[in-house]
């Protein structure tokens, strides 16, 4: 053992640094949404295709897939951790591990606005937060009046079609392939937005940009490989 | 030290020999942490819960609660009791009597449709009938069973990416259920809870705890009852819930129809009934 650790000497050390991948690099990333026909199951999101945003609203909307990605300033992916709990021995307690894990089916990502405020308009109609559409005539319109806060699970998903999001680390040093084969996307099954975060505000004080969060559940969170991602997008 | 306690009750004039315990309890605080560390701890939350359909003999199911294992989430076993009494002449304890409980308490989810309920009307409807004011005759479609199997994960593989397995442990033969008590409906503007549990008691009159052969004990330890087998097959439908592409119960109604329904997803006006369920 003593020989072992004599060892890892600095040399050793670094040289085990250099032979190492690089570090995790938060800002490398890629958002990708992806939607799916109403009658597709779980098990058909290997190999289809991505489809643009534009067709549930207005089709003059000039914002697609790659909008997204490009106007995504963060996101979270929960990790989990497992529970504890105290079981007492004498006069010391010790720590055991539980059946339950920590673990909450829900995260946010946060977009920078575009002006026309496009994104939020669409976002706003996936939670099915319609008040919120800049589209709808604000005048005496029958349609307004049925226009409900978000509420309940049918009005949430009732009629719409499926939304993933998939997390991508972004390899912006051109690695071999061997290499990528080892970076990790995160694919969010079935997510459910559930509104903005944020509020919009206006300020002569401050021409700071405008970033909101979207809070959004999700079914299943499942870290792929890119072996296997690229099969998927 | 050691290995048994010499329990000599002679040497000190009938009381213990203490000396024997000085080494034992020297290590006690040692031996006590790594005893309870490595433990592995019965859980609640390891459990299956199905096979909810009509008692029968015979290998049709009839009247299920189709994919009942899902809905389950709270279920409390009676545990039998003994009551003693004191007897002061011959200052001894003498047994009085037995009481196995009958009563069972399961906690349902329920869904949009009052599925939960619905069953149980349409159960309650087969003991007795409303709108003649009558009692029905017979037993067909009065009792119900269940199976309730205590399982843990086991991984004796060297491999971190290695699957642990499924190992179940114990299973719970109830039979006879009868619905004695399904809580009311409540509409409530002031209260928006989704998804509150439906708490319904039963009565059974079968209670049979089955350890698995797997853990050494391959025998039926009645707690009351006969010792009818519980099916292998059955021990094995532990999966995750996942409305598209589920596994399913396998006496079901076929093409995942009814549980389409029950999902938020589609919208439709349509209400399970007992007959439609099982």
């Amino acid at each position: 053992m003593e020989k072992r650790i004599n060892e890892f000497s600095s040399k050793e050390h670094l040289h085990y640094a250099i032979q190492s991948a690089g570090d995790f690099l938060k800002h490398q990333f890629d958002v990708i949404l992806v939607r799916y026909n109403k009658d597709l199951n779980a098990h058909d999101h290997i190999g289809a295709s991505r489809i643009t945003l534009q067709d549930k609203l207005s089709g003059k909307r000039p914002i697609d897939g790659q909008t997204y990605m490009s106007r995504a300033v963060s996101v979270s992916v929960p990790q989990m951790m497992s529970e504890t709990y105290d079981i007492r021995s004498s006069f010391s307690t010790i720590k055991k591990i539980g059946t339950k894990v920590a673990y909450e089916r829900k995260s946010e990502i946060t977009f920078l606005m575009d002006e026309p405020l496009y994104i939020l308009d669409e976002l706003n109609a996936f939670s099915n937060n319609g008040r919120n559409l800049l589209d709808f005539d604000l005048g005496p319109d029958p349609v307004q009046k049925k226009l409900t806060p978000l509420t309940i699970n049918s009005l949430l998903k009732g009629g719409k079609s499926r939304l993933d999001l998939i997390v991508r680390h972004n390899d912006l040093l051109n690695k071999s392939v061997d290499e990528k084969s080892f970076q990790p996307l995160w694919l969010f099954e079935d997510i459910i937005f559930l509104g903005q975060k944020d509020d919009l505000s206006f300020d002569r004080e401050n021409a700071d940009t405008q970033q909101i969060a979207f809070t959004f559940l999700f079914k299943r969170c499942t870290a792929i490989r890119n072996d296997v991602a690229s099969k998927i997008i | 030290m050691s290995d048994r306690i010499n329990f000599d009750l002679k040497e000190h004039n009938g009381q213990l020999n203490l000396d024997n315990f000085v080494d034992i309890i020297d290590s006690f605080q040692h031996d006590s942490i790594d005893y309870l560390y490595d433990l592995e701890p019965q859980s609640q939350n390891l459990f299956w819960a199905g096979y909810f359909c009509e008692s029968s003999s015979g290998e049709k199911v009839e009247k299920a609660f189709y994919n009942a294992a899902y809905r389950i989430r709270k279920i409390s076993i009676p545990m039998p009791s003994m009551e003693v009494d004191q007897n002061n002449t011959l200052r001894a304890p003498l047994f009085k009597s037995a009481s196995f409980s009958q009563e069972i308490t399961i906690d349902w989810t329920e869904d949009v449709y009052h599925s939960v309920k619905k069953y149980h009307l349409d159960w309650f409807a087969r003991w007795y009938n409303r709108q003649y004011d009558v009692l029905r005759c017979g037993v067909a479609g009065k009792f119900r069973k269940l199976l309730v199997v205590a399982f843990h994960y086991v991984d004796d593989s060297e491999s971190l990416l290695s699957q642990p397995k499924i190992q179940p442990i114990l299973a719970f033969h109830i039979g006879g259920l009868i619905p004695i008590q399904i809580p009311e409906l409540t509409f409530d503007y002031a209260n928006g809870q989704n998804d509150a549990p439906v708490s319904i008691k039963y009565k059974c009159s079968k209670i049979q705890m089955s350890y698995s052969k797997e853990i050494g004990l391959g025998r039926n330890a009645n707690i009351w009852g006969d010792a009818a087998s519980v099916s292998s097959a059955a021990l094995k439908d532990a999966k995750v819930w996942n409305p598209s592409g589920f596994l399913q119960d396998p006496y079901g109604p076929g093409d995942n129809e009814l549980e389409k329904l029950r999902i938020a997803r589609s919208a439709t006006s349509y209400q399970p009934s007992e007959g439609a369920i099982g």
